[in-house]
This record gives structure tokens, sequence and C-alpha cells, in this order.
């Protein structure tokens, strides 16, 4: 296949990672590199094996339901590069700033963002 | 069942393809792949680890009790349970998902296929199911009011959240909302989720798009997010169905859109189109072991089950011969339907009772938003109150104004009838006595009885009544009357 | 010269020295030969005397210190420790203070072990030489300062070999113990996957990542192992296999075990020197009443392409946290929550650890999926099915634990490849789950020490232990010292 310089554009926005135009020249000389080292197996017949995923032989391990102590707030935002009222701070989400409908968020004065929420099929990124 | 809306493809040439996107919040002790507590409504960022704050080095481990509630889930609608299943991650980056990727799980569900029977109107319709998953919740984003911020509360990232997808099988939104009714039913019933959809714990994406009515292809469709209440899903497909209709009808085509609805304005805004459409690079959680069960294990899982709200609703009406209508209404709410149960247990007279427990303990439920027995009447009482109207201690009338007297006590219904003087006189030599006097009082009204007219009989028992004081058994005083004055 | 590791628990334990004493005298060793080295990142001074003081007084009571007590521990600087700051090398977690401590970490400390630093390593542990590192820059190699370590433990490795009598916990995800410890003259193991709890370990990738140790020889690695390893609830990749005493186990001897001599594991490209003494080494095992015969392992030149894709896939996921949100670096230019991400990643992670990131968001993009990451978790079953196979006639393989010694600094930085080809040996023991130990056979004619290595079956950590005992008890390369030493 070849490399070009869209699909490394895309996986750098993908991956959230700004890079400079130079840096755009050389993991394109990476990205084709790999491809030149890794064509070898790709010839491999593998059509009869089993991805066969996990690392571990064992299944089912499971934790009871029983809770453990949380850490105390201080705690838990203490290595926060911004916190503010109990909360992580960022600037202002836009992707679902549209998201006014969200209801009333409880612990806060400030209104839920809506538009997000997790395990949907198609959920809203931060936009760019 | 719920009234009869309109439909918006109605005098069109249009029908309605929905398919519903359900997200409830498992009520487990702790979350999903920690020990910290599942519980709503806490300070922010209090109920955190390092595992659910997405620490470095830390690793996630699955609560059992998750898996078994959402297998029961899958049980309760029908559905194949994996025998072999796993979690996988889905990447996408968002201020709420400290890792940045969700477990989840993709191409092996934790439950396929199944159904849910729900009822609009007479009809009843079974409505499919793709498939049921287990998966982690994210956190909560906060806009600052005022700042250009956003605030994150991580308490709620990490808790169990099972995700329900129905087949494409609805029509309207009617149907919709019924089977949101049954879901939600469904998930009460199996004590597995809250189900509020005020505090998130039930959530609800749908799906619609529309196609020449008598035609089966699946059209473009549009996704709508941010519904949170019944209300509001029906409104919002509703909305839509009309916008799309009128999209077609004008010459256009609809697009690929994912919108949000705006329930004070009754309007739909497009949050993205398809091109913004996302790559979540799921693959196998490596972090975790897969998961196998056998087939005892989910036999004894379905053994387990309770029953469930549509076989209680034909239950209801075959067995104890109660109308729909009431069936309907007891089985809506489970702690209802057990305290009429109970009571039929002490007392089989269920259409008496179901009365009684659709009326009166309901509206006071509804006033005080408690459940049933929170009313403060006991089954028992409840159904020495009904024994007592059956026989005739009391007047049906006046035993609305004993059942207020029997809440937030605990004394017998005897005594409390006895002590508002409103126990009911039966007694056939005393009414006798009374009615004699009566007619002896009034010969004219009398008469007219004897020649057959049966207002004056209503006249002469409110006469017997004035006299008793109300307590006499008016249907006993009618029937002495006419015995006396030989006309019945 | 400072004790080892079990005697100077001996002697605490013995109350001979206290375990302040102890934690003095490691401290001490680390503060000589560090500003040569570059090997830490961080010393533990105060809070390890207190320890040190309360197990003493714990002594002093006649409680049970636990196995390991007064012993001085170094953590590699991807291992959770509430003390200090964790930052795995690398500029985003630069002011990291973790809020728990590794289940190692914890374990250690149980076994009455005081962790009193943290080693230098490539970031993330993405590398094999130690340069990698944003926050204390390369660690030199005790034999040579002018060389690397080795990596990504370079720091752990380096400590190994110029210091003694304490453990060094690294980390191995393809070679990360094995390969510094070659390259240092020291003995390290990457025990089977799921045999050492990973909490606190920070995932690069999480199928292939083990804890380890390095140390100056194969009983002290038993010795640690033993209190390190087991079944840990916060861990569910971690395996709830019977821990046995590694230390007792080593007296078995090597009489009467099968080793097998994979010829594909001395391809071109092994350095002739090197390829020389692991052959004497096999000879040495072999005087000792080894059975050493051939055995074949056919997939194994595609282990390392495999490795790198595989590798590169998770550790596009597990770094996604790194994200100037929750903790760790964020950019001062970010505007909005975008740049947040994309900047403060763009400024904190390293060359090295941007180009993995982008190629396994790549494999595992739509469209490339089954290509690539799928494609390598196939021929990952078949390097598995190999080892499968070569186990069910031998008890262990033995190779050369790098094709290369240690290489002078800057030699391999600009060629991301010829630095990925220093893994070749070592990445098949993850990809295969199996343990791997490496440990000195000899020395080139320039002075560098050459590494051997041994995998064994999955769980059987204690054979290859044995085995690299046995060699040890007939030779004395692992007591050679190096220029810099404490």
């Amino acid at each position: 296949m070849e490399v070009t310089d869209d699909l490394v554009r895309h996986v750098a926005r993908l991956s959230r990672l700004d890079i400079s135009r130079e840096e755009a020249v050389g993991l394109k000389r990476h990205f084709e590199k790999i491809l030149a080292y890794i064509a070898a197996f790709q010839a491999l017949d593998t059509r009869d094996v089993d991805p066969g995923l996990f690392s571990v032989e064992s299944q089912n391990v499971f934790r009871a339901d029983e809770p453990r102590p949380s850490l105390d707030r201080a705690e838990a935002l203490r290595n926060a590069p911004q916190q503010g009222d109990g909360f992580f701070v960022v600037p202002r989400i836009v992707g679902a700033e549209g998201g006014a409908a969200g209801g009333q968020a409880k612990g806060g004065a400030g209104t839920e963002a809506g538009g997000h929420e997790a395990g949907r099929g198609d959920d809203p990124e931060v936009s760019e | 069942m719920a009234k009869a809306k309109l439909d918006p493809t109605e005098g069109t040439p249009f029908e309605a393809v929905i398919g519903l996107e359900v997200h409830a919040q498992l009520k487990t002790r702790t979350k999903m792949f920690c020990g910290c507590e599942n519980r709503y409504g806490a300070e922010p960022n209090t109920l955190t680890c390092p595992v659910c704050l997405g620490h470095p080095g830390s690793l996630p481990a699955i609560n059992r009790r998750a898996v078994e509630y959402a297998v029961r889930v899958g049980l309760a609608c029908g559905c194949e349970i994996a025998r072999f299943t796993k979690f996988d991650r889905k990447n996408y980056y968002y201020p709420d998902l400290p890792k940045n990727y969700q477990i989840s799980q993709y191409d092996m569900p934790l439950c396929g296929g199944g159904a849910i029977d729900v009822y609009v109107g007479e009809a009843k319709r079974r409505i499919g199911l793709t498939r049921i998953h287990l998966e982690e919740d994210a956190g909560k984003n906060i806009h600052a009011e005022g700042r250009p911020e956003s605030w994150v509360d991580l308490n709620r990232a990490g808790v169990p959240l099972l995700e329900i997808v129905s087949k494409p099988d609805l029509g309207t939104p009617e149907e919709a909302g019924a089977y949101l009714r049954m879901l939600r039913q469904i998930l009460l019933y199996l004590d597995v989720s809250d189900c509020n959809m005020e505090e998130g714990s039930l959530r609800c994406d749908v799906n619609v798009s529309i196609r020449p009515r008598g035609t089966s292809a699946l059209e473009t469709r549009t996704e709508i997010k941010n519904l949170n209440s019944f209300t509001f899903v029906e409104n919002a497909l509703a909305h839509e169905i009309r916008r799309q209709i009128k999209v077609r009808s004008s010459g256009g085509t609809v697009e690929q859109q994912t919108l949000l609805y705006d329930p004070a304005r009754d309007e739909t805004r497009v949050m993205r189109g398809k091109e913004e459409a996302h790559d979540y690079r799921y693959f196998p959680e490596p972090d975790l072991a897969p998961l196998s069960f056998t087939e005892e294990w989910v036999e004894g899982l379905r053994r387990s089950l309770p029953e469930l709200p549509a076989a209680r609703y034909e239950r209801l009406q075959n067995a104890l011969g109660l109308s729909a209508y009431h069936a309907d209404v007891l089985v809506r709410d489970r702690g209802m339907a057990d305290f009429f149960e109970e009571c039929v247990a002490l007392y089989p007279k269920p259409q008496a009772v179901a009365n009684w427990v659709v009326n009166a303990v309901r509206e006071e439920a509804n006033i005080r938003q408690v459940s049933a027995r929170e009313t403060g009447v006991s089954p028992s009482r409840l159904v020495d109150l009904v024994r007592a109207i059956d026989e005739g201690k009391v007047s049906n009338q006046k035993a609305r104004d004993v059942f207020k007297a029997l809440l937030g006590n605990e004394r017998p219904v005897a005594d409390v009838i006895r002590a508002l003087g409103l126990e009911q006189i039966s007694d056939d030599a005393f009414l006798r006595d009374a009615v004699s006097a009566v007619i002896q009082e009034h010969p004219g009204p009398a008469e007219d009885v004897r020649k057959g007219k049966k207002n004056s009989v209503n006249f002469l028992v409110g006469q017997v009544m004035r006299r008793t004081k109300g307590q006499a058994n008016p249907g006993m005083v009618a029937k002495l009357i006419g015995e006396v004055l030989g006309a019945s | 010269m400072s004790p080892g590791v079990l005697e100077t628990a001996a002697a605490v334990r013995g109350r001979k020295v206290k375990a302040a004493e102890s934690v003095a005298e490691a401290i001490g060793q680390i503060r000589r030969v560090d500003p040569q080295l570059h090997a830490v990142s961080q010393v533990r001074e105060d809070e390890a005397r207190r320890a040190a003081d309360d197990l003493d007084r714990r002594i002093a009571r006649g409680e049970d210190p636990g196995p390991l007590a007064g012993v001085a521990f170094t953590a590699k600087d991807n291992i959770c420790t509430r003390w200090g700051t964790t930052t795995a090398g690398s500029k985003i977690l630069e002011s990291y203070r973790a809020p728990y401590d590794a289940t190692v970490v914890e374990r250690l400390a149980r076994a009455g072990a005081i962790c009193v630093a943290k080693t230098n390593m490539d970031e993330f542990g993405m590398g094999s030489s130690t340069e990698n590192s944003a926050t204390v820059g390369p660690t030199r190699n005790p034999w040579r300062t002018t060389h690397v370590p080795g990596g990504s433990s370079g720091g752990a490795a380096a400590l190994a070999a110029a210091t003694r009598g304490m453990i060094h916990l690294g980390s191995d995800t393809g070679g990360s113990i094995r390969q510094p410890a070659a390259c240092c003259g020291v003995t390290g193991i990457k025990p089977s996957y799921g045999r050492v709890s990973r909490y606190g370990l920070l995932a690069f990738a999480s199928s292939l990542d083990q804890i380890g140790v390095l140390e100056a020889d194969a009983r002290e690695c038993a010795a640690a192992l033993s209190a390190m390893a087991g079944k840990d609830p916060m861990d569910s990749t971690s395996a709830d296999v019977p821990v046995p005493d590694y230390v007792a186990g080593l007296e078995k001897g090597a009489r009467g075990l099968r080793l097998g001599v994979p010829k594909e594991y001395f391809p071109e490209g092994v350095d002739p020197e090197v390829e020389a003494r692991v052959r004497e080494g096999i000879d040495v095992l072999r005087r000792l009443g080894v059975d050493v015969r051939e055995v074949s392992l056919p997939h194994t030149r595609h282990a390392n392409p495999t490795y790198v894709l595989i590798s590169a896939a998770e550790a596009s996921s597990n770094l996604a946290r790194y994200d100037g949100v929750h903790y760790g670096y964020r950019s001062s230019e970010a505007g909005s929550v975008l740049e947040v991400y994309a900047r403060s990643r763009a400024e904190a992670f390293g060359p090295e650890v941007k180009r993995r990131i982008m190629v396994g968001t790549f494999v595992l993009s739509a469209g490339y999926y089954d290509a690539f990451y799928n494609k390598a978790c196939k021929v990952r079953k078949l390097i598995r099915r190999d080892f499968e196979a070569a186990f069910r006639e031998v008890d262990a393989v033995v190779s050369p634990t790098s094709p290369v010694t240690a290489f002078p600094i800057g030699d391999k930085i600009d060629d991301p490849l010829k630095l990925y080809a220093v893994d070749v040996l070592t990445v098949p023991a993850n990809l295969a789950t199996v343990p791997g130990v490496s440990f000195p056979c000899g020395f080139t004619r320039a002075g560098l020490p050459v590494g051997m290595q041994l995998y064994g079956r999955p769980f059987e950590d204690g054979t290859i232990l044995r085995l690299a005992h046995a060699f040890q008890e007939a030779t004395d390369h692992h007591r050679k010292a190096p220029p810099v030493r404490a």
C-alpha cells in the first residue's frame, strides 16, 4: 500500500497529536519502513489461525460487588493541571455545547453538557 | 394502555422505521471495574479511585454482579446468552472518559437476539432486539456558567451500563413509547436498574427513517440524542418524522445526521453530519480475561427470574379475571402489583381488591410519591376494609373516609369505622323498626310505592338514612321497604 | 564489597545489621555511582530511613520482619510509588504523583524490603538503550560509560551492575529487562506473563508487559520473585498459579534437564563474538549434565514485526490517557479541549513514543485492522505454537539475549528500525507469554559483557532459574565487577 500525506495526517488526528510538517515527513517515511518490515509476515498464510487474542488462559476472573474506599477528593484532583470547586477543569467543550438541554447538573452551578453519553453507537467527540 | 396518539405518517404515503438504543445503569453496589460506590448525587469527584480516574498503571476488574444482572436482562428478553464473550476497547477522546477509551463490547455482545412484547392500544407487537451488551459509563461534563470552561465530575465514570439495541421494528412514536415503558418495566421487575430518566440511569437514543408505505428497504436515517423522558422520545420522533416527510414530499433527500432534541422548543438541531463519523479502533481489552458461561449457570439464572410484566399482565386478566385496564395499571408498578397480590392472597376477591388498590392506594401513593407499601396501609388492613364493605359493615361511600383514617397508623379497621361513627347498620330488626316508622310518617309516598313508583322508594330510603344518621345499610333498607310494602 | 540480597536479609533478620544501616549503605552506593551513570531519577532519603527505623523497631519487638528484611530496592520509573514521582521517563508525567503503590511495591515492602530509588528508563519503556529518557537523559553503561546500558530498564541494569545487595524492579515488554541485563553483565528475569501483578505498572503493551528484576545472580532473582509473584485481585491477568520457593528450587541442579538450541536464534546479524560466548555457555551446561539438542522455532523471523505491530497497537490505546486533562502535562498554548489534547501530547511525548502511537493507531484504524493488527495476532498464535511444540521436547530453550553487545550512545538513535532489531531474540518470550532469563556468559575482546538467554514453559520460571544458577555455580562471569562500581 501507499502511504499518503493524508493518511499520516488522518492518523495524527486520530492520535490527538499536533505534528509539524517536518514530523509528518519523518512519520511518513517511518510508516513506509514499517510496512516494508512487516511485508514478510503479510505473506504468511494464517487463514486457519484463530487470532486467540488473549495472553491469559484463565476465564471469568471476577471481583465481588463489594465497595472499597474511594480516594478523597483532594487526592483525586491533586495531579490535575487545572481544577476548581471540586471538578477537573478544561476549556469549554465546544462539540457538545449545544447540550444545554441536558438538564441541571447536581452538585455544581452549571449545566450538564449534553450530547455525549458513553456507549452510544456514535459518540460525539470534541470536534475540530 | 397508552392513549391513542396521532401517527405523524397518517394521511401521507410514508411509513416510519424506528429503532431504539437504550442505556440503563445497573444498580450494583460498586462500579463496573473498581470498588468505588455506584451512587447518584454524591459531591463531585468523591467516588473515584485510580481505576475509574484512569490513572497510570491501574487495571480493571470485572464486577460479577454486573455480569449477572446483564445476563438476567438478556434472559428476560429471550436473548441468546453468549457462551463465550469478551470486553473490547472503544477508543475515543472525551474529557469525561479518563482513559480515552471505554471498556465496552464490540463483536461478541453478552446477549444477542431476543424480543420485547409491547401493547399498543388493543394490539400486541413483538419488537426484536439486536443485542444487549455491558460497558462502563462515562463521567459528566458540566458547562460552567459565565466562564469559558467545562467541569468534569468522574463519580459516574465506570458505572455499569447496559446497552439494549432494538431492531428497527417500531413504526410510530407511540410504539416507541410503549417499547420504552415495557423495557423499563422489565428492568424494574428484574430489580437491576433504577430506570430514573431524570437522574440519567435510563437514557435513550433513537434512529428514525421513513420510506414509502409498503416498501421494505431501509433508507437513510437520522439519530436523535439527548432524550431524557418518554414524552421527549415520542415528541422528538413525531417531530423528526414530520420533518423527514416534509423534506421528502418537497423532493429533497434526508441526510444522515446526528441530531439533538431541544424539548423546550420542540425542535432538533444538527449535531454532526455523516462525514464526521468516527473510527473507534475497537480491539479486545487485553487487561481482562474473557468470559465463558456454562449451560448450568445460565439456566440457574433463568430459574431465578421473577415473573415478568407481560406474563403478569396476562395472568392478572386470565387467572384473576381483572379488566385489561386494572391489569395494566397494576403491572406498570411492580410494587403496586405485589401489594395487590398480597391482598388477594388474604382475601380472594381480585376485582374488588383491584378497585381499591388501583384507586385509593395508587392515588395516595402518587400524591405522596411513595410506594404502595409506604402509604401506611398494609395489605391485611386494606383487605379488612374491603371485607367490611362486602359484609355491609360500612358503605362504599363512607369506606373512602375509613381508608384515609387508616393511613399512618396501625389501628384495626373495625375500630376506625367505629370511631368515625361510620359503622353501617345491617341489623334486620333494627332496620325493620326504622322502615316501619318512616312508612307511618310518610303515608303518601308509601302508597306510591305500593302502586309501583320507583322514585318513591328512593325517597323512603333517604328518610331511613336520615333517621339513622346515614348508618343504615341502604341496600338492605330498600329491600325491606319493598318487602313491607309488597312492591319489590 | 557490600553483601548480596540474601546475605543482607539474613543479617538484618539475625539482628547483626540494622535495616537503617542497610538502607544507608544502599543509598550511599547509589550516590557514589550515579554521577557517572545517571541511572536514577530520584533517591528516597528521609522516608526510606524512616521506613527502615520502623522495621528495626518491629525487629526489636520480636516481630517477623519478612524474608527480605532491610533489603533496599529500586523501582523502574514506570512503577507507581506513593512517594516521589512516577514519570515513565516522560515529560508528560514529569510531576505526576501516583495516589497508590503498585502491587509489587506493596509486596516487597510487606516482605521487609525498602524502596530507596526510582530508576531511569526509555520513555514509557519504548527503547533498547535508555537514551529516550526525557527526565534524566541517557543512562551510561558501568562497563564503559560511553556506551548505552541497553533498555528500557537501563537505569536498573546499570545499578545492578555497579552496586550490590539491592533488588532492582524492571519491566519487560519485548526484552526491556533481559537486553539491558545482557548489556550490563547482570542477571535479569522476565517472568511468565501473569506471574507478577501488573497493577501499578504503567502500561505500554498490556498483553506483553511483565514486571521482573535485575540482579547480581539467579539466586537473587529467585529470592525477589518468590516475594513478588502470585495472584493479585487488582490484576485480572495475574495467574492463580501457586508460587513455589524459587530459592529452594535452585538446589535441584541442572542435570537431566533437556535444553533446546533453536537454529533460528543464531541468525545472521548476531555478532560472532556473541555467538561464540553463547556456544561456550551451552557447552558449560552440557558439561553440567544438561541434555542439549537442536529444536526449531520456525516462525521466529516473524516475531519482531509481529511485536512491532501488537505493541504499538496496544500502546496507542494505553497512552491515550495522557491528555493533559486529569493529570500530567498540559500545554499552556491550549485554548480548546482539542488543543489540550493535541498540543499537550505533541509537546510532551518524545519522538519514539509518537512514532509508536502513530503506528499503533494506524494498524487499529478502520480498513487496516484485519490486514495488520488481526494478522499480527494470528502470527503471534503461530509463534506460541512453535514454543508449545518445542517445549514438548525440551525443558528450556537457549539463545543469545541480544545479537549485539552494548553499543555507543547515539549509535542507533537516528534509525528506529536498527534499534528495533536489537529486540529480535527477546520479543518471542513476550509474544509467547513464556519466562525468559538473561545472564552473563562471558565478555567480548573489548571487555563488554555478553548475555545468554533461557526460555522456559509458562509458569516454570523456576526451571530456567535453576539452569542459570547451575551455570553461575560453575562460572564466574557474573562476579566480575565493572569499572564503575560502588
